[in-house]
């Protein structure tokens, strides 16, 4: 579970990037972030994990603040940030070997999940190049690897899908699905509204640092009072907000 | 041939790709950015060069052979120059990033290649405005020279490095060629690199070695000899060794001829060097027309090959710990990239190498001069004490520059760094595992220091030489601590490939001043403690440095968190 707690942020004096955010995602649900280049989208993400301090607020990661115990709470999510370019000098299996010593994963597990994720995701002859030369694609997979290895509770990932081939995203969204069957959550945020309609349980829409909408897809569709795709739903809400 | 080859709006670009002006240069005023640490920075290294230049030639003048300066210039520019070349035709001319982006435009592989070397030769020349030409001026101002001589100065250093540059590039082609059975990239350059280094260093350390110094001509063997000259001819023996090894590379020779006399032979030795250069241009030309696209292409293929091997789970998912997984992965971020291995590991062990070498080879020969020079009695009362012993610390102190691991600590990462803010290790775990690269090296080079001098003055106690040890690690660790600090307070993420995180590095600047803050904390040390025994005196400099150590440890542990706040 995670809860954005009235949350701010400011890079110059009274000039908040993100004003009086607050979310709470549940165990078992999809949360798709969505919003306009610039809304402020990238710096709640940082916030989340622990990469920007928060001006104020809090945020609490299965309870555990990302702010006083920032430790504790960064055991229970696995990020994916939207640049996939990580460690290239380093050949695939060092890699996910690393990160599994990071997140203590024990030798039996993390040889298991290795040859299953990365079977799945079609990268295990690849293991002992350099990511240095894998596919942008290639390497958004083994940077998914390396989050879905330790078996985070709370998935946080910034575009994931990007790059991805149809068959890895399609296997991506799948497994998303399952984590959330499980009692787990995931939070992404994603530019593809038409995965964010068909795959989140809610969505969240911020912009100009401020959530402008949250709630399921129906609920938007009635707010709104009118039919249509997520994408025009999506620019009736930004333009309004703008209005 | 070459106007047709130089295709200016291809140079421009290449050069653009190749320099990071925009801070050295203000971009609305076109003049110098006063703001810039690295125009500072430059400024310092000019100023430092044209002060050392300064007393060197200054005390050559009291015994008579200033001219001798030429030849150690010479022998330092060499060095500069091939060393540099060696660097950049495997970063610029053959595996450059940007390489791949001209290779599908309608650009002839000449017109490439020739290009890529002006690139090269500005890289070289813009070192030696800087590190060469102050030295020379300096000389000429001296020395009371004329214009003809900055004049020739100006074209002989130009038309030396040239020289060398393209025979090092000829060399190195070859030895690229040699190598092609190594199918890893990064053993590739790395062997390349080790064979051009002894090619080039071997020679210069053998005509170091005394040993092998023939003597001169003039060489007085009497007992009588009174002590200045005695003083001298020692001092003529290392210019001997200089000399020969400023032999092994023809052109230098050239060059201090036609800078030792300016007369109408300076003319005929500058033509005689224009030739050369013509005639190694020539052939340098000629062997990139038939070779470089097909290497270049080679290159791309054979090393982004992948090797799609069936891998054995087994034996390679071994758990470790989470801090010994991480310090692993410091150090194989610094030994798996060939470019932070060639600047941060081979560059140390090779200056190193070089000032040990030197060391040894010269020290006897300049302590006995200086014994012969003031008849004995500079030495005869010799004692260790506290101000030998600032000075061996000083040294080390010093030497602890030509390492920046910690400065670039976080730079190194770039963008990624923001991966070290999201993982569950406390950042003051973080912090002191990210100095432990550094602080090795420094450790390498105090005991190599020590070790040296320890065999050139085998009178030094042991347990002095172990007091040194112990106060050069406190300082080891202070330094490093230091250069961290800095890398995280201002971290440059922003680097678009990694040679640019070390050359273009603005934070190298702080390093220098720390450097020299410490040396003047040693050396006032030694005043307020002139008046107490050695022991003593060793005593409160470890007292002291230790307490400092203790103050950073709990700011560490206290503030550490804090200090990754820039990184994100």
């Amino acid at each position: 579970m995670i809860d954005i707690k009235n949350v701010y942020k400011a890079y110059r004096k009274n000039s908040n990037v993100v004003e009086d955010i607050s979310i709470k995602i549940n165990n078992g649900e999809i949360f798709g972030f969505i919003g306009p280049n610039g809304a402020g989208k990238t710096t709640t993400i940082k916030m989340m994990t622990g990469i920007l301090d928060i001006d104020k607020g809090d945020i609490l990661i299965d309870g555990k603040s990302i702010k006083k115990n920032p430790v504790e709470a960064k055991k229970r999510f696995g990020f994916v940030p939207d640049d996939p370019n990580m460690f290239l000098k380093l050949k695939g299996i060092d890699y996910l070997n690393f990160i599994a010593d990071i997140y203590e994963v024990s030798t039996n597990d993390r040889m298991e999940k290795i040859e299953k994720l990365t079977k799945e995701f079609e990268i295990y002859d690849a293991l002992e190049d350099k990511i240095e030369s894998y596919s942008h694609g290639m390497r958004q997979k083994i940077i998914i690897c390396g989050v879905l290895i330790h078996n985070p509770q709370n998935w946080i990932l910034d575009e994931p899908l990007t790059g991805l081939d149809p068959k890895s995203a399609y296997r991506l969204k799948n497994m998303m699905r399952e984590h959330v069957k499980n009692g787990k959550c995931v939070f992404f945020s994603t530019h593809v509204l038409e995965v964010a309609e068909k795959l989140c349980d809610r969505i969240g829409i911020i912009n100009k640092g401020k959530i402008i909408f949250i709630g399921t897809y129906e609920e938007m569709k009635k707010r709104l009072g009118g039919e249509g795709s997520l994408e025009e739903l999506f620019m009736e809400i930004t333009k309004n907000d703008e209005e | 041939m070459m106007k047709n080859k130089i295709n200016f709006s291809l140079l421009k670009t290449m050069l653009k790709n190749s320099y990071d002006t925009d801070n050295i240069i203000d971009k609305n005023t076109k003049k110098l950015n006063k703001k810039s640490i690295r125009v500072w920075l430059i400024i310092l290294v000019c100023t430092i060069i044209i002060y050392v230049s300064y007393m060197t030639i200054n005390a050559l003048k009291e015994i008579g052979i200033s001219e001798f300066f030429l030849k150690i210039f010479f022998l330092l520019l060499q060095i500069l120059v091939m060393f540099q070349t060696m660097l950049l035709v495997i970063s610029v001319i053959y595996f450059s990033k940007d390489i791949e982006n001209y290779l599908y435009l309608p650009i002839s592989s000449m017109k490439l290649f020739i290009n890529k070397f002006i690139v090269m030769m500005s890289i070289i020349f813009g070192s030696e405005i800087l590190m060469a030409l102050p030295s020379i001026f300096i000389y000429g101002v001296l020395t009371l020279q004329n214009i003809w001589f900055y004049i020739i100065s100006l074209i002989v250093t130009i038309l030396v490095s040239i020289f060398l540059s393209t025979v090092v590039s000829i060399i190195m082609i070859f030895i690229m060629r040699i190598c092609r059975f190594i199918k890893s990239k990064f053993l590739y350059q790395n062997i390349v690199i080790l064979i051009m280094t002894l090619i080039i260093f071997i020679p210069i350390s053998n005509s170091f070695n005394i040993n092998n110094v023939q003597p001169m001509e003039n060489e007085i063997q009497n007992e009588n000899i009174n002590n200045e000259a005695k003083a001298r001819q020692e001092l003529e023996t290392i210019a001997l060794a200089v000399n020969n090894s400023n032999k092994y590379f023809i052109v230098t020779e050239l060059g201090v001829n036609a800078l030792t006399d300016i007369d109408y032979h300076s003319i005929i030795y500058v033509l005689e060097l224009l030739g050369m250069d013509l005639l190694a241009i020539l052939v340098f030309l000629v062997i990139g027309k038939f070779t470089y696209i097909k290497d270049i292409l080679w290159n791309l293929s054979i090393f982004d090959r992948k090797k799609n091997k069936n891998i054995i789970l087994e034996g390679k998912c071994k758990a470790k710990n989470k801090e010994y997984a991480y310090l692993r992965n410091e150090i194989n971020s610094i030994l798996k990239n060939p470019t932070y291995l060639m600047h941060y590991i081979y560059n140390v062990l090779i200056v190193l190498a070089m000032v040990i070498l030197i060391t040894i080879s010269i020290f006897p020969v300049f302590l006995q001069a200086l014994i012969d020079a003031s008849g004995g009695e500079i030495f005869n009362d010799l004692t260790f004490d506290f101000s030998e012993f600032s000075l061996i610390i000083g040294i080390i102190e010093v030497m602890f520059i030509i390492s920046s691991l910690s400065l670039t600590a976080i730079s190194r990462y770039g963008k990624n760094a923001i991966f070290f803010k999201y993982i569950p290790i406390k950042f003051k775990t973080q912090f002191k595992l990210k100095n432990i690269p550094q602080i090795f090296i420094n450790t390498i080079i105090t005991i190599s220091i020590l070790g040296t001098i320890h065999y050139l003055i085998p009178g030094i106690n042991n347990a002095y030489i172990l007091s040194m040890l112990v106060v050069a690690m406190l300082l080891n660790i202070i330094n490093s601590n230091i250069l961290l600090f800095i890398d995280l307070l201002k971290p440059r993420l922003n680097y678009e490939n990694e040679i640019s995180v070390i050359k273009q590095n603005d934070n190298k600047l702080f390093q220098y001043i720390l450097t020299t803050v410490i040396c003047l904390f040693i050396w006032y040390l030694k005043e307020v403690t002139k008046e107490l025994s050695l022991d003593l005196s060793i005593l409160i400099e470890v007292i002291i440095f230790t307490l400092i150590v203790v103050g950073m440890e709990i700011f560490i542990n206290k503030r550490g968190d804090k200090l990754f706040k820039n990184i994100n």
